[in-house]
């Protein structure tokens, strides 16, 4: 593995961090999914071929390990806690903090009702700024699925989550 | 608009690639006259500007890479250099089938400490001893270093900001630069990095600035050394040139990669 493959790895990782949050639903989840994906590009160095995006292939990695992830434990990929009510605001500390993890929270919540690939497309298009052409070429899906996709998934979200937004703001004033 | 029966209607694909700006510039221009005439078309087109930038927002805080994680990623690559391990056995213990990798991971970044702390080595050959012994700087930190230039001041994600002071060539062929951390409108101590060759700036040396009433309370230093002297004392060991204003704009905005 060259030194310059590496830094380029290392500069990615943010970027990973945060497309794995949005596919897991969970922070925990997403670093070791993270160190996974890291690995196994690590490893696998050779497969990538210079010119093409190093971005895109490691979402690819994530996305493949996640979905074996999902598909070995039979489960719905995402377990978020979600209970409004009982977070507390009041905190005279962080609370710039305390919102911004409510917010995450709620949003995770809302994302883990969508199936997983409505779940990834959010998380390439609407959260990474992906392109559909790009989405569909990470996904594997045709561009008009993406775009049917995406649409669907992000009127649900919007439906779920304008509510809630409601919520954190009104805490604000509190 | 009575005109309206007469054109096709404009699907929800067509209002979201709109706000993506996504449609050709003559088309974009024609689903904004209609969103202006139509009330329920801007209703529909709220649910995806709504989710571009709600959710772009709300996942700004998870870019803020824990800096441990870094360093896992920084030890998995030393081992599989240094052992010529495959991921396959990484793999199959997975983190997410369950725990066990990152116990793994865990004794692998111990394992590679004595790896990191030799690629350092050179921080180390002066003899004063760095804070953190040349490990990277957190992540913010990192991207303030790349980014703001001198006498501008930046603002990490902990609430603390810094600010340059100098940026310098040294003699080992690295970009440094001092740095006060700041926090809560005071200077909390004074610090200096260099950027290494894998892009990552560590931390060299730093020194608290102690109230005035208060001492500071580093091991290292011998009783009696003037504390405001040593980071300086290392800057002179390590100095070979200032960098002007205008050569540090050219390293900010070409990622620091003009050779020495």
């Amino acid at each position: 593995v060259t030194g310059e493959f590496h830094s380029r790895l290392i500069d990615l990782i943010p970027r990973l961090r945060r497309f794995a949050v949005a596919l897991t639903g969970d922070l925990d989840q997403a670093d070791d999914l993270v160190q996974e994906t890291c690995a196994r590009a690590l490893s696998r160095a050779e497969q990538w071929q210079e010119g093409t995006r190093l971005d895109s292939w490691l979402y690819r990695i994530a996305q493949n390990l996640w979905f074996d992830h999902v598909r070995a434990k039979k489960v719905r990929g995402v377990h978020v806690p979600l209970d409004l009510e009982a977070n507390d605001l009041s905190g005279a500390d962080g609370r710039t903090v305390v919102e911004n993890r409510l917010s995450l929270a709620v949003v995770n919540a809302a994302m883990a009702t969508l199936p997983e690939d409505q779940r990834i497309l959010v998380a390439l298009v609407c959260i990474d700024g992906a392109s559909y052409k790009e989405a569909a070429q990470i996904t594997g899906v045709p561009i008009g699925t993406v775009m049917s996709r995406l649409a669907r998934a992000r009127r649900q979200l919007h439906a779920t989550l304008e509510g809630k937004a409601t919520v954190v703001s009104d805490s604000k004033l509190a | 608009m009575i005109d309206n029966a007469a054109r096709r209607p404009i699907s929800d694909e067509t209002l979201m690639r709109f706000a993506d700006g996504d449609l050709p510039p003559d088309a974009q221009e024609s689903v904004a006259a209609e969103i202006g005439r139509d009330p329920d078309l801007a209703r529909r087109l709220e649910a995806f500007k709504f989710t571009r930038e709600e959710l772009t927002h709300v996942f700004a805080s998870t870019l803020e890479v824990p800096p441990s994680l870094i360093g896992k990623v920084h030890a998995i690559h030393l081992t599989t250099q240094a052992s010529g391990m495959r991921s396959r056995s990484l793999v199959a213990k997975s983190p997410l089938r369950g725990r066990s990798l990152r116990h793994e991971i865990l004794a692998m970044a111990a394992a590679a400490a004595f790896l990191l702390a030799g690629a350092a080595g050179w921080l180390l050959r002066d003899g004063l001893r760095p804070n953190h012994a040349g490990l990277d700087a957190p992540l913010t930190l990192q991207h303030a270093l790349e980014q703001t230039p001198s006498h501008e001041i930046a603002r990490l994600a902990d609430g603390r900001s810094i600010e340059v002071t100098s940026t310098f060539a040294s003699l080992q062929k690295r970009w440094c630069r001092e740095y006060k951390l700041l926090d809560a409108g005071r200077v909390r101590s004074l610090a200096l990095a260099c950027r290494a060759d894998d892009g990552m700036w560590r931390e060299e040396t730093s020194e608290a600035v102690p109230a005035a009433s208060q001492r500071s309370q580093k091991a290292y230093v011998p009783a009696g050394s003037d504390q405001a002297g040593s980071l300086a004392a290392y800057r002179d060991r390590i100095f070979d040139r200032d960098v002007s204003a205008e050569i540090e704009l050219g390293l900010i905005n070409g990622h620091w990669s003009r050779s020495h």
